[in-house]
């Protein structure tokens, strides 16, 4: 080959890279799961489905019991916004707003009786959760654990 | 030679003297060389300073060393050589290798440049960027061992 299609090579080379890597990103989704747990000190319980976020929260929490009260899952693009019911008339909003190295930047909103309590911008690991609590409820104390991937 | 059967011609009998000329011409200048006097003293000339050269020349010649004038020439030759840095350099920077580097150089840029998750990262398992809400106090925690972020908060109604 002479020099002239060498560089040819090179530059359709990366014209390829260019077109195939960009729209990839652009059309990502990320696959949330968030879990509502009851914490209490109500007796001594796990849920068994818990057990490897149970052991990493009880570094900070000291309560007995956490009992999974329900799971969603969604898989959801950017700028597309999912809810979970949450107990005690409460809801929450999750909308994904880009993904930045290895972190999806979620914006997270809790509603109750469609009320806002918060709004949170994070930026969350890949294949990482976040665990958002302090509602009373039923004795115990409300916590959802928000974990995604992409 | 003088006007008669030829006229005197300087060239012609330099070229008479080295053996150049056919038969005809060789025999009307030997011809003519018979009587003039002129052409005739200037063939000695001619013949005597031939011998002074080739005595004194083939004297230099068989005293000259040649193979230190060799020597003396391949000397003066690399020293008007550029050095070899300079040759590297001009190298370098010829077109031939100048384009191919500098279109692998912004192929490279381009490839590395695109943000890309790295392999790894420490931190916390997520970053707060902004909080806002209609709440009496918050707390952000993080676990000590895998760094698992909590939000705590306590609800104002």
């Amino acid at each position: 080959m002479n020099l002239r299609k060498h560089i040819l090579f090179i530059l359709s080379l990366s014209l390829i890279l260019l077109l195939f890597s960009g729209p990839v990103r652009a059309k990502q989704k990320i696959s949330i799961v968030v879990r509502t747990v009851l914490a209490s000190q109500e007796g001594q319980f796990t849920d068994p489905e818990l057990s490897g976020l149970i052991r990493e929260l009880q570094s900070v929490f000291k309560y007995s019991s956490y009992r999974l009260l329900s799971q969603d899952r969604m898989n959801l693009g950017m700028e597309k916004m999912g809810t979970a019911s949450l107990p005690g008339g409460r809801l929450l909003k999750i909308t994904p707003t880009g993904i930045r190295g290895n972190r999806a930047e979620l914006r997270l909103e809790i509603f109750k009786k469609n009320r806002q309590i918060f709004q949170t911008v994070i930026q969350l690991l890949n294949k990482g959760s976040i665990t958002v609590g302090g509602p009373q409820h039923k004795g115990g104390y409300l916590l959802f654990n928000i974990s995604n991937s992409f | 030679m003088k006007k008669g059967h030829t006229e005197c011609d300087p060239i012609l009998l330099g070229r008479f003297l080295d053996q150049e000329l056919g038969p005809d011409q060789h025999a009307r200048v030997e011809k003519h060389l018979r009587y003039c006097l002129s052409c005739q003293k200037a063939a000695r000339n001619q013949h005597a300073l031939a011998d002074l050269l080739n005595t004194k020349v083939g004297k230099a010649v068989s005293l000259t060393d040649f193979d230190h004038l060799e020597r003396q020439v391949l000397a003066l030759v690399r020293d008007r050589q550029a050095p070899w840095w300079q040759e590297a350099v001009s190298l370098i920077f010829s077109r031939k290798i100048l384009i191919p580097a500098a279109t692998m150089a912004a192929v490279l840029t381009l490839f590395f440049s695109y943000p890309r998750p790295p392999a790894q990262i420490s931190g916390p398992s997520a970053i707060i960027n902004s909080f806002t809400g209609d709440i009496s106090s918050v707390m952000i925690l993080e676990t000590p061992r895998s760094r698992q972020t909590i939000i705590w908060f306590d609800e104002t109604f």
